[in-house]
């Protein structure tokens, strides 16, 4: 099933949920659990484990568990474990990081930069912010969601406070040059939030190299279970919390911390970094293999460039076609994907990821985001190509 | 069943009897796929989130994916708010500014349900379309034609509101709830464990779930109450005897809340929106045999029903009275009842039954 060979005893990936008759092509939304993962869950409930905040032996146990994790996390990443802070998850990391270090720099000043094509926990916390006095500069994109940096630049006011930008757009996969915008924030003593959750396992992310003052995390990106997120914050960052209770997490967010989560995120992302270049490798070849693959039917664009990209992520809009009744028939055909615009109300808006790259209401609703994973096979990838161009066969020709 | 088992779509509102009809399919062997359609948001139509218990709320929803997770079927939500509110509601409103009195479901079920859902469904690569309405698709002996017949529950009886399904779509509809009771229905949900068994009849218009559409009319379309103003009451001698509120208020047979002190029962009679006159006079004067239908649609060829003793129903709780229709023109047709019927109220569906099934219909257009 992978290309790759395991090299050494510890890196036994092996896909465990896998059933023949499906194909997952929905990683960006969650992945599946790394083995490492199950293994360490399977361990840990049959320990008594109990409240880390407990000042009693089992107590004491617990909190050192949690600050093993953290610890892991930390050193992999290259940060301090007082630098790491775990949340419910990437969205509650996303408005901690906006929500809280905009309050903790109201004096200073009420403007953000950020733009349009973030994940909705970064522009709805803007919002908020907007609705409680403070200026939001929303950058707009090429037609790829590039932005540009000297309109970056540009948008920096006297009271410009803090800056966010998203490592890899969940949508489309393209990479922002936050390295350089990480530089621009530091030379106007600007603060840079980065939302890292799709990057992370897909590029070697380290703190200590980026200059980020808050990055973002999620674990079910990366083969950890969902409910689980890390903010990253510089120390001397100051930021306001947003959960009111005990003083866990160095008094930055109250409420017992989910030990399972956090511990099972250190496994999942040391597994990642120890394997880097074989996974990298390995998506690389995969998602050439499906770009080609896509390349060869007519009607289909590729929302994606040559350089830039995530390898896991791929957008594609379909012409002529209607999406809602393409997404069904994949389903059918036990194919996951995402149609990036479906909410539980069943309200379909065109993503405002797409729209905001211009591409108009029609084609974007006839759009799909495919994202690889780990044991996401090359037969795989030939097997959907071929279901999808019989499901745009049969669209095309049942029409009446 | 086969080993290619047809390929059906239920239409679900979350309601029991849709769930139902789903539970129905799958038991009959067909390969079944749950869709509830979005039709509407709370916030579109000035109601409250946590008030709505109708189709359209996501609880709603919920309970259709519930169900067909049970089932063990897929279930996809269909959003086609802006085809409803293009067609149902824009019709709702205009007809109620013309002084007409809408029937929004029988739009909703011809255009929105069949209609557009049929066409959605021609890419999903569908057999069939079903829904849980109490009726009965059968086939016109002398014609070969499907034709809708009444569900066996008299009562919860809906064949009135499908006279405008296309006859090409009707061949393609399955109504698996046709040959039962309410009651039934309710038991055998109720024997299944389903979890909405006990779910409340839906009697009211689905985006107007107070059942006021006069705050649904001030409230999103207030455009269209400002350019229908106040204007006379006038009775059958020609008086005037008070001031109406504006023809959006009214309709004909409607009595209380006239607002008239003339110290007898009157009742309205005629709407003039031309000259924003309402008349009104006694009950009587509501009375009439003779008016005109358009926008009719056919199940059956024409001419098995011109000039022939046929009967017609003029509203949800109207009894089919016997009647005569001949063609007037390329879009009128002309209904004579045999004897006067009360209140034939022009936007509402006239509907033609041969033997107890329904043939035929249109929208009345005056009378």
């Amino acid at each position: 099933m992978l290309f790759f060979i395991p090299s050494s005893a510890s890196f036994n990936y092996v896909p465990a949920m896998k059933q023949a008759d499906s194909i997952y092509l929905d990683h960006a939304a969650a992945t599946f659990l790394l083995p490492v993962v199950q293994d360490h869950i399977a361990e840990w409930v049959q320990n008594k484990t109990v409240n880390p905040s407990s000042i009693h032996g089992k107590g004491r146990l617990a909190a050192a568990q949690l600050d093993q994790a953290r610890q892991d996390v930390a050193s992999v990443l290259g940060a301090k474990p007082s630098e790491i802070i775990f949340t419910s998850g990437g969205t509650e990391a996303n408005n901690l990081a906006l929500v809280g270090i905009a309050e903790s720099l109201e004096k200073q000043g009420k403007h953000i930069i950020t733009c349009t094509t973030e994940h909705p926990s970064v522009l709805e916390s803007c919002k908020q912010l907007e609705s409680r006095g403070f200026r939001v500069t929303y950058l707009t994109t090429d037609s790829k969601g590039n932005i540009d940096l000297d309109e970056l630049r540009n948008s920096i006011e006297d009271d410009t406070i803090l800056i966010s930008i998203m490592w890899v757009n969940n949508e489309t996969g393209l990479i922002h040059p936050v390295h350089t915008i990480a530089g621009i924030a530091k030379e106007h003593g600007i603060k840079f939030h980065c939302d890292a959750a799709q990057a992370l396992g897909h590029i070697p992310i380290r703190a200590d190299s980026l200059g980020a003052d808050a990055i973002t995390f999620s674990a079910h990106k990366i083969g950890a279970p969902s409910g689980l997120g890390v903010l990253y914050i510089r120390k001397g960052t100051s930021l306001e919390r947003q959960i009111q209770g005990g003083g866990q997490e160095s008094n930055h967010r109250a409420g017992t911390q989910n030990l399972l989560g956090a511990s099972a995120f250190a496994k999942a992302i040391q597994f990642h970094y120890d394997h880097f270049q074989e996974h990298e490798a390995h998506f690389n070849s995969v998602m050439i293999h499906l770009q080609n693959q896509l390349l060869t039917m007519s009607g289909v664009q590729i929302n994606r460039g040559k350089d830039g990209y995530s390898p896991h992520i791929l957008n594609c809009s379909f012409h002529n076609i209607d999406g809602e009744a393409l997404f069904i028939r994949l389903d059918m055909k036990n194919i996951s994907v995402s149609n990036g615009a479906a909410c539980s109300s069943g309200s379909q808006a065109p993503s405002h990821v797409l729209s905001a790259l211009g591409i108009e209401d029609s084609l974007a609703q006839a759009s799909l985001r495919l994202s690889l994973g780990l044991d996401t096979s090359i037969a795989e990838i030939d097997q959907f190509c071929d279901e999808l161009e019989d499901i745009l066969h049969s669209i095309k020709n049942e029409k009446r | 069943m086969s080993a290619n088992p047809k390929k059906v779509v239920i239409a679900m509102s979350g309601g029991v009897d849709s769930s139902l009809a789903a539970r129905i399919l799958v038991e009959q062997g067909y390969d079944v796929t749950g869709i509830t359609m979005k039709l509407w948001g709370y916030l579109d139509t000035g109601g409250q989130p946590t008030h709505d218990s109708n189709c359209c709320s996501l609880d709603d929803i919920n309970n259709a994916k519930a169900e067909c997770a049970s089932l063990g079927i897929p279930h996809y939500t269909l959003d086609m708010s802006a085809e409803f509110k293009q067609i149902v509601m824009e019709n709702f409103v205009s007809e109620y500014k013309a002084g007409r009195t809408p029937n929004p479901c029988i739009v909703c079920n011809t255009e929105i349900k069949w209609y557009g859902l049929l066409n959605k469904l021609d890419d999903l690569g569908v057999d069939y379309l079903a829904t849980g309405h109490y009726a009965r698709k059968v086939k016109h002996e002398t014609s070969d034609s499907w034709v809708i017949g009444r569900g066996k529950d008299t009562v919860k009886d809906q064949s009135y509101v499908l006279w405008g399904i296309r006859s090409e779509d009707l061949e393609r509809t399955l109504f698996p709830l046709g040959d039962l009771a309410k009651s039934e229905v309710r038991q055998l949900a109720a024997d299944a464990n389903m979890r909405t068994a006990d779910t409340p009849e839906s009697m009211e218009i689905c985006f107007v779930p107070d059942n006021d559409y006069r705050r649904f009319l001030n409230q999103q379309y207030p455009e269209v109450i400002a350019s229908s103003p106040p204007g006379d009451f006038v009775n059958s001698k020609g008086e005037v005897i008070g001031q109406h509120q504006g023809v959006f208020n009214y309709t004909v047979g409607q009595r209380k809340g006239l607002g008239l002190a003339t110290g007898e029962r009157v009742f309205v009679n005629k709407i003039d929106v031309e000259n924003n006159i309402v008349h009104v006079g006694d009950k009587k004067e509501t009375e009439a045999r003779r008016f005109l239908v358009n926008s009719c649609n056919w199940l059956i060829p024409e001419s098995y029903l011109m000039d022939k003793p046929v009967k017609v129903q003029i509203r949800y709780n109207h009894e089919a009275k016997p009647a005569h229709i001949s063609r007037l023109s390329q879009d009128d047709v002309q209904v004579v009842f045999d004897h006067p019927e009360n209140a034939i109220t022009p936007g509402q569906s006239a509907v033609f039954f041969l033997d107890d099934q329904v043939v035929g219909g249109g929208i009345i257009k005056s009378v």
